[in-house]
């Protein structure tokens, strides 16, 4: 609506139209000549007839009901009644939409708070001699409600022959049997902000040698907008379930693999090739005392030399092997991507904080791309609807001028 | 017992009782307005009648803020009006608008000289602009201030005051000729 506010009217005319106020409000001592003329403009004024007015008031009375054949007029009146009654539900709606929008939006980046599936693998492949490796993992989830124990599961002949040697194979993945000698190793992830690595990291190796275990290799590197560690832990097997609890406690847990490998029969076929050596070594050593010409002393503190070594080479193997079945393997990174994730996985305020002007980011963003996208249809429809109003308020003043 | 009465009892429509105190008011003003648009009694009743049902239905979008209630029902009220001249494009004209019965009622059958003058009265209108012809309506039928006939016809004020004393004169000019 388009008005010059700014115009002023002549003082004359003011003047005037003050006087014609005065007429039109019957007082006596307006002009009698503009009296006389409201008086006589006013007589030619259109009077209602009595049985119309009785008819308007009626339709007055009962608020305009609508026809029975005007159903789009009944559509609308339906339409827009439901419409004012379903704002606070549509905004509810509106708000769950956006907040699953972002959250979606912010978990499909970098901070991986929701469960990010990654495929399972095996830690590594099956030894030769029987028995199988198996993987488990999880990602994002408080471990809590995560199986940690490995499922072992068997070769599909095992499975097939001896439900009962599964489950053995499973009893022994949980915990090392002392028949069987069970590999186990765990990669785990753990995110928080950049500024609390150093913080996790050391609270990593305080766990680590709570639980007797030892810290193999580490390396940590903090800087002001981000951080990561990365740690390879030996765990004392037997307590390996309760160390993943632990330092998945530590932090937000981004993805967690575990894996066991059955390394029985390398560990009997050591143990059995040691026998051997030390039962070769007896015979040595009892031969070399029957033998009675130099070279026959001579060749057998040769072999007897060799044997030592083959011993000593076995000895270590063996060793390698017991590491290995006692102590888990254990890979920790500790990832500052942002997030703001409290120690311990919590949900601070702070993080509900940060997370709330994420969401806001988001939506800004997802409004500002839909702002480039639909601006210039929206001024195009601005245009028209604005045309569209010249336009007919043009005709209608035009249909006035005619008449 | 009276208080569970009173919340038994459905709670007003408070703009329901606001409409009706406008419909009250202005109703005949209303009709005499479109009727000076229109020239034809019967196109009047239902657009009449049509305005209100409109402001009825839009009665909850009313803004104080825009205006007065009448400024908006004659806005809704001339759109109703001037929409219909399009509609039937039928060109009016003051000249052929019918006697009002209830008017010459009015009058006695003695008293030529007011009848004469409503005559003339009637020719001089006939003889303004369309234009300044719905200004005195609105001003003389309606009893609109010039702050809401600028909001009707989406005019400044100044402009309704310029037009509208150049309307008067030209009244007084053409009864003082016929005089």
């Amino acid at each position: 609506m388009w008005r010059r506010d700014t115009d002023t009217l002549d003082p004359a005319v003011a003047r005037e139209l003050e006087a014609l106020e005065t007429a039109l409000a019957g007082d006596p001592a307006a002009d009698p000549s503009l009296l006389a003329l409201v008086e006589d403009v006013r007589s030619t004024r259109q009077v209602m007839d009595a049985g119309f007015a009785a008819r308007l008031d009626n339709s007055v009375e009962w608020g305009f009901p609508r026809r029975r054949d005007d159903r789009l007029g009944r559509l609308r009146d339906t339409f827009l009644g439901r419409r004012v009654r379903m704002l606070p539900a549509l905004g509810v709606a509106a708000t769950v939409l956006a907040g699953i929008t972002a959250a979606v939006l912010l978990t499909g980046g970098d901070e991986g708070r929701e469960p990010v599936a990654i495929p399972a693998r095996s830690a590594q492949p099956a030894s030769s001699g029987g028995g199988g490796g198996a993987g488990a993992t999880t990602g994002g989830q408080n471990l809590d409600a995560v199986p940690l124990t490995p499922a072992a599961a068997p070769p599909p002949a095992a499975r097939s022959s001896a439900p009962t040697a599964a489950r053995e194979d499973s009893s022994a993945a949980s915990t090392p049997s002392f028949g069987r000698k069970m590999e186990r190793s765990a990669e785990l992830t753990l995110t928080t902000s950049p500024g609390d690595v150093q913080d996790v990291s050391d609270r990593v190796i305080e766990t680590t040698q709570s639980l007797g275990g030892y810290v193999q290799h580490s390396q940590v590197s903090t800087s002001d907008g981000s951080g990561e560690a990365s740690f390879t832990l030996r765990l004392p097997s037997a307590r390996l379930d309760e160390g993943l609890k632990r330092l998945s406690n530590l932090a937000h847990v981004g993805s967690l693999t575990q894996g066991s490998n059955d390394i029985t029969s390398g560990f009997v076929s050591v143990t059995e090739r040691l026998s051997d050596a030390r039962a070769e070594r007896r015979a040595l050593l009892r031969a070399l005392a029957k033998a009675k010409t130099s070279n026959e002393i001579a060749s057998l503190r040769a072999r007897l030399r060799f044997n030592r070594s083959q011993i000593s080479q076995l000895k270590g193997q063996l060793d390698s092997l017991r590491r290995r079945a006692n102590f888990a393997a254990v890979d920790v990174t500790v990832a500052g991507s942002g997030s703001r994730h409290g120690a311990g996985g919590v949900w601070t305020p702070g993080d509900a904080l940060h997370d709330a002007g994420r969401v806001v980011e988001v939506l800004a963003g997802v409004a500002l791309v839909a702002g480039a996208a639909m601006g210039p249809a929206l001024l195009v429809g601005v245009a028209v609807l604005l045309g569209g109003r010249a336009l007919r308020r043009r005709r209608r003043d035009g249909a006035l001028d005619a008449a | 017992m009276s208080d569970t009465v009173a919340l038994a009892l459905p709670t007003p429509d408070v703009a329901s009782l606001q409409f009706d105190a406008l419909y009250r008011s202005s109703a005949s003003e209303v009709f005499a307005y479109v009727a000076s648009l229109l020239h034809d009694r019967s196109a009047a009743e239902d657009v009449t009648a049509q305005a209100f049902e409109r402001a009825y239905r839009r009665r909850k979008s009313f803004d104080a803020r825009r205006g007065t209630p009448r400024a908006w029902l004659f806005g809704i009220a001339r759109n109703a009006a001037l929409d219909e001249l399009r509609r039937r494009r039928r060109v009016a004209s003051l000249v052929a608008d019918p006697e009002d019965p209830a008017a010459a009622d009015a009058f006695g059958e003695d008293d030529a000289e007011r009848v004469a003058r409503r005559a003339t009265v009637r020719a001089a209108l006939a003889g303004l602009d369309p234009r300044d012809r719905e200004l005195v309506a609105l001003k003389f039928h309606a009893g609109l201030s010039n702050a809401e006939i600028a909001l009707v016809l989406a005019t400044s004020e100044s402009n309704v005051g310029t037009r509208l004393h150049r309307a008067v004169q030209r009244l007084r000019e053409a009864c003082h000729v016929a005089a």
